[in-house]
């Protein structure tokens, strides 16, 4: 009989010679033809949404922060008794509820003057406006390979947009301009100067420092994937855009090293099956994979060191306090030239499997300090305190005529603007919800800095008091300080090794197929934040335990099974963001009482970084029941902060037809589950994010 | 046809009796031997109503007419039950095609030479295990026991040696049904099965694994959610052991372990298809137990006649009719298969398995499956597995092997949950997305393990 030949292509000389397609063989994803090449590409288009319902703005943004609306007494503290006492002088603001004259009229915000502007009321003028929507985005994702034989291209594209509004609550720094000191931000004006910068990415000195992804206010287009590879036998080579996954925990990432995170999106709080599978950030490089035995494999990479990208200030799931101007100097420091690299290697021995990895690498997450804002802006000479400030800086200190203290505080951490800090009790608020200390913060934006000296800043050593008096000095005479900080990265090694276990019990029983590993990793020196965000870097051990345990058991004939997992780590330095645990458990100070955090108590003096020791402590138990034909998913998921908070994400998966799939997840957040003060936990930096996600996906 | 000299029934009393004494197949002459002599021509081990659907149906239905509601009763004693309420309730028709005497036709040509060549070598050891009686070791290819009289070897020869090629590769596009009739998804899937020991070729043992008995992977490339799933199952010689399963999930770019003994779980959404399912013999045999020959008798098997290569380009069969919107099954053509073991077994091993028993019909001839129902644990009829076995010919075109012989696989497969009434269709095809292509023989097995069959490689082949 004769031998089927069924040609692809043609033998043209036309352009079917070099390009043909056989929609012969379309279908479910396509393939086809380029160059000799099969081509093969999917996809889809995916709208995503999360309805906020805590109520509230994330209290990390300016619409979110707790002082908005919230009168607050400031007394000026007096530098010439090292802040202890006040410049009060015991002037009242007004009499039988009468203002008095003042020297100079309130500015906004400001009640209650007194005559030489040294004590008030101040009220942010910065509303309090509660968004509706937390995320509305619209996603694109097209994966496309050619292969040659051993030989192929592969890729994908990501285009994420977002319009903004539509439930949202923009903050637009031009709003708040014409106030004070106005708000020339000093940092890259797309982040700071106007409305949110949702999807950018830049860093000082540079727009775009990533290689494959062009990213702007309202859009993000990257090529997570892209990359060449050769296969040779035994041996498998990338070339290109790519992303590591190393390691057997799921959340937790203790292996998981090669790759940061791209927190811009949705932040953590994902689907959470689906793991780091968005966030996971690739990298250019080579990764090298040889199945050294039946059993053994290694795995090896070089990639161009890429940082975590952190969430833009006033976006729906920003953590850094937005009166804070944040410094990345990957650019500046050409951290963009470095290189990570590691090597893995994995036995698998039946039931039994080990694993060992060596990773040197520049941490992603970085180490954040005090720097210079180089803004050079004197302070308003609105109120007395500004105008005594700036003609002291210019009499005393040499400032040119007019400009006030804007030379010393430019090489200050400081700078007066009309959207930074504006009261003690909000400086320890922030200070403590991001687990820094309120009282070495302000000791070191002294110490680090002779030019905070000159204008008079003082070392107060641990006093709360005199720390408040000299904090509403400042802010008084500023009308709001942003703080500068600046982010830089450091090498380190990390070392780890692991193993698991399949248990073989009776079957059909709990204990029967329950998949056990446990992976360690230590990281000698690594360079951390210091709580003071002082200007040597804290540099500690970090030593990373975890356990997994999985379990697929059938409790029902009639439906599948269940699968169970089990996880916890502990963390001996750091908490599961980088941040040093000797920040944590602060409480808030406050001169009357103001509590800006209602899970977080408030005094005189307060407890400031009494830190959590023995390490922190994570627990996740998730659970997924698919019905039959896998047509609807249940799962739950919870992270538990063993020291007082809970994620919980339960979710739905449906199915109602191939190219179509549904997601309804909702992420309950409670930072103060337990255990008296928030601080205490990491979900507290997520206490505002309650919110019903859905997701309609339609691929291709 | 031949005069007939025995009564009607005549050829289903003798296989009664076949089961009761535990013979061997074949009626009026032993078929082993008769295949042994003339494997071109087998009908005379068997009386014509064993034959000839004309006969057996005492003329009611004839090759080249379409079994409908209207005449399916005159076959009913020839189907599962899940086949006959198809036929009866849910407009499915089949068209009847002429038997095939001719063995050669009915495997793969070198499986057939290495189960002629090593027929009476093949025994269980101390332990359940299949192995050459004159070495000891593992077994060295075709079927073990070619004259099975137990469900233990009918079923060791499927275990063995499932494509019944030292490797196979199949491009794999599935079609899915919802209850209602309407499409649900399509999935693309490469399935890669490598035996290393019970092997038809030159090398009886590849790459010295004699402790294994197979490397078998599936990896996903359409649609979106699912390209990139991919799964490794390593399987043991030994057959009393659950064979690990690697997977590797988009959502976590890396493999991960899975328990062994989910075995019974659909591996993406929509489809029916369990690993457990595969030839009807999906897990390792030891695994289950309590087997037994419960009928010998004739049977309605989708085997040649149903490859599409020559309509279709990429072999796919669009053909479709029956059920609620008419797109439930695909067009079949059957024969009457004159012997068939009907084998039940129980998933001892698996004592939380919905599945609480399985009934396969497997073809005397060729021990290969013919027919697949399983039953849950209430002893509810639950799924009906439904593959087309035969030649890669249609009319004047084949897909040739390359001693010039057609290439033999499986065509299709319906595989329906009658309980939720969903149906996968899968075809067998030249070609899915991604270039992959079906092959059952490759110049260098090494580059197909090394590629397909390790972990590292559905590391490679997953979701970037």
């Amino acid at each position: 009989m004769k031998r089927v030949k069924q040609r692809i292509c043609g033998a043209s000389m036309s352009l079917a010679g070099v390009l043909c397609i056989s929609p012969a063989f379309a279908g479910g994803g396509a393939g086809f033809q380029i160059f000799g090449g099969d081509v093969t590409y999917n996809g889809f288009i995916r709208q995503e949404d999360a309805i906020n319902t805590s109520g509230v703005a994330q209290q990390a943004n300016q619409f979110g922060d707790p002082e908005n609306g919230r009168p607050i007494n400031r007394v000026a503290g007096d530098p010439f008794t090292g802040y202890k006492t006040s410049l009060g002088l015991g002037l009242p603001a007004n009499i039988g509820g009468i203002p008095l004259p003042t020297l100079l009229p309130p500015t906004p915000g400001v009640s209650n003057l007194n005559l030489i502007g040294t004590s008030d009321t101040m009220t942010r003028f910065i509303p309090k406006r509660d968004p509706e929507m937390n995320y509305h985005i619209l996603r694109f994702e097209l994966s496309n390979s050619i292969s040659w034989g051993s030989f192929s291209i592969q890729s994908r594209l990501r285009v994420v947009g977002d319009p903004g509004g539509l439930g949202y609550r923009d903050f637009d720094a031009r709003e708040y301009a014409n106030i004070g000191a106005g708000n020339i931000p000093g940092g890259p004006p797309r982040q700071f100067g106007s409305t949110p910068d949702y999807f950018g990415y830049s860093v000082d000195g540079k727009q775009n420092p990533l290689l494959f992804e062009r990213s702007g206010r309202n859009y993000q287009v990257d090529f997570p994937a892209l990359f060449a590879q050769w296969t040779n036998g035994n041996v498998t080579v990338r070339a290109g855009n790519q992303s590591v996954a190393w390691g057997q925990l799921l959340f937790f990432r203790i292996m998981d090293t090669a790759n940061g995170l791209d927190l811009r999106r949705h932040l953590i709080l994902g689907r959470a099956l689906e793991e780091y599978a968005d966030s996971r950030e690739s990298a250019p490089g080579l990764r090298l994979t040889w199945q050294a035995t039946d059993t053994i494999s290694v795995d090896t990479f070089a990639q161009q060191f890429i940082p975590t990208i952190l969430t833009n200030i006033n976006t729906p799931y920003n953590i850094i306090p937005s009166q804070f101007t944040l410094h990345d100097r990957y650019w500046q420091d050409g951290g963009y030239r470095k290189v990570n690299y590691g090597i893995r290697i994995r036995d698998e021995l039946g039931n039994y499997n080990w694993q060992a990895m060596f990773t040197r690498r520049y941490n992603q997450l970085g180490a954040i300090r005090w720097t210079k804002s180089l803004v050079n802006t004197p302070l308003p000479n609105s109120n007395v305190l500004g105008a005594a400030f700036n003609k002291y800086c210019e009499l005393a200190l040499g400032s040119p005529l007019g400009q006030g203290c804007g030379p010393q505080l430019a090489q200050s951490p400081l700078q007066a603007s009309s959207t930074g800090l504006q009261t003690a009790e909000e400086w320890f608020n922030a200070a403590s919800y991001i687990k820094l200390d309120g009282l070495g913060g302000l000791n070191k934006a002294v110490d680090d800095f002779p030019a905070s000296q000159q204008v008079l800043g003082q070392d107060i050593g641990r006093d709360p008091v005199a720390a408040g008096n000299e904090l509403d000095a400042f802010f008084m005479a500023s009308e709001g300080l942003r703080g500068h900080i600046e982010r830089k990265y450091f090498q380190e090694n990390v070392i780890g090794l692991g193993g698991g276990y399949v248990t073989e019990g009776e079957p059909g029983s709990l204990w029967d197929q329950l998949i056990i590993n446990v992976e360690a990793t230590y990281t000698p020196h690594r360079t951390y934040t210091s709580v003071d965000l002082g200007h040597d870097f804290t540099k500690q051990n970090e030593v990373q335990i975890g356990l997994v345990m999985e379990k697929y058991q059938r409790f029902f004939e009639s439906i599948p099974a269940t699968y169970m997992v089990f996880q916890a780590l502990h963390q001996r330095s750091s908490d599961l963001a980088g941040l040093l645990l000797k920040g944590y458990g602060s409480e808030n100070y406050s001169a009357t009482g103001v509590k800006l955090n209602a899970n977080v108590p408030v005094s005189t003096n307060p407890k400031i970084v009494p830190g959590i020791h023995g390490g922190a402590n994570y627990i996740v138990l998730a659970a997924l029941q698919p019905t039959d034909a896998y047509i609807f998913e249940f799962s739950a998921a919870a992270l538990i902060d063993v020291q007082g908070g809970v994620l919980f994400q339960p979710a739905l998966q449906w199915k109602p037809r191939g190219n179509m799939t549904v997601n309804a997840f909702y992420n309950y957040v409670n930072g103060h589950a337990f255990n008296g003060n928030a601080n205490k936990n990491l979900m507290s930096i997520l206490e505002d994010d309650d919110e019903f996600n859905v997701r309609l996906s339609y691929q291709f | 046809m031949r005069i007939r000299k025995y009564d009607f029934d005549y050829g289903r009393r003798e296989l009664m009796k076949k089961v009761a004494v535990g013979a061997g197949a074949g009626v009026l002459a032993p078929l082993w031997p008769t295949i042994v002599k003339s494997a071109d021509n087998i009908s005379k081990a068997y009386p014509d109503e064993l034959i000839s659907i004309e006969v057996n149906t005492k003329g009611k239905v004839k090759v080249g007419d379409f079994i409908t509601s209207a005449n399916v009763e005159y076959v009913k004693h020839l189907m599962d039950p899940i086949m006959y309420q198809q036929v009866l309730k849910q407009g499915r028709k089949i068209l009847i095609g002429p038997p095939t005497t001719d063995v050669t036709k009915l495997f793969p040509y070198a499986y057939l030479q290495a189960t002629l060549r090593n027929a009476g070598k093949g025994a269980f050891d101390a332990t359940g295990n299949v192995v050459d009686k004159t070495t000891g070791g593992p077994w060295i290819g075709g079927n073990p026991f070619p004259d099975m009289k137990t469900g233990e070897e009918a079923t060791a020869n499927i275990t063995l040696s499932w494509g019944r090629h030292d490797v196979s590769q199949y491009a794999v596009r599935d079609f899915d049904i919802n209850p209602d009739g309407s499409p649900a998804y399509t999935y693309d899937f490469y399935w890669t099965e490598l035996n290393t020991t019970a092997r038809t070729g030159k090398v009886p043992v590849f790459q010295d694994k004699k402790d294994m008995l197979r490397y078998q992977s599936v990896f996903f490339t359409a649609p979106q959610e699912q390209a990139g799933a991919s799964f490794l199952v390593p399987w043991f010689y030994d057959q009393r052991k659950f064979p690990d399963i690697y997977g590797y999930l988009p959502q976590f770019r890396r493999i991960r372990q899975f328990p062994a003994n989910q075995r019974f779980e659909p591996l993406v959404p929509g489809i029916t298809l369990f690993l457990s399912d595969a030839w009807g013999a999906g897990d390792p045999m030891l695994t289950w137990g309590n087997y037994k020959v419960v009928r010998r008798e004739p049977h309605l098997v989708p085997l040649n006649g149903n490859w599409k290569g020559k309509e279709h380009p990429n072999w796919e069969n669009h053909h479709r009719h029956g059920g609620p919107k008419g797109e439930t099954f695909m067009d079949t053509t059957m024969e009457l298969v004159p012997e068939c073991l009907v084998v039940e077994a129980e998933p001892t091993g698996y004592p939380r398995a919905p599945v609480g028993k399985k009934v396969m019909w497997i073809d005397a001839r060729t021990s290969m499956l013919a027919g697949y129902v399983t039953y849950d644990r209430r002893g509810q009829i639950w799924k009906q597995v439904e593959g087309a076995f035969g030649q890669q010919v249609q009319g004047d075109v084949s897909n040739n092997d390359s001693t010039g012989h057609p290439n033999w696989s499986w065509t299709f497969v319906h595989i329906q949950d009658v309980q939720s009434g969903r149906m996968s269709l899968l075809n067998h095809v030249k070609q899915i997305s991604g270039g992959y292509s079906s092959r059952y023989e490759v110049p260098d097995e090494g580059v197909v393990y090394d590629k397909f069959l390790t972990q590292a490689a559905i590391a490679r082949l997953g979701t970037v």
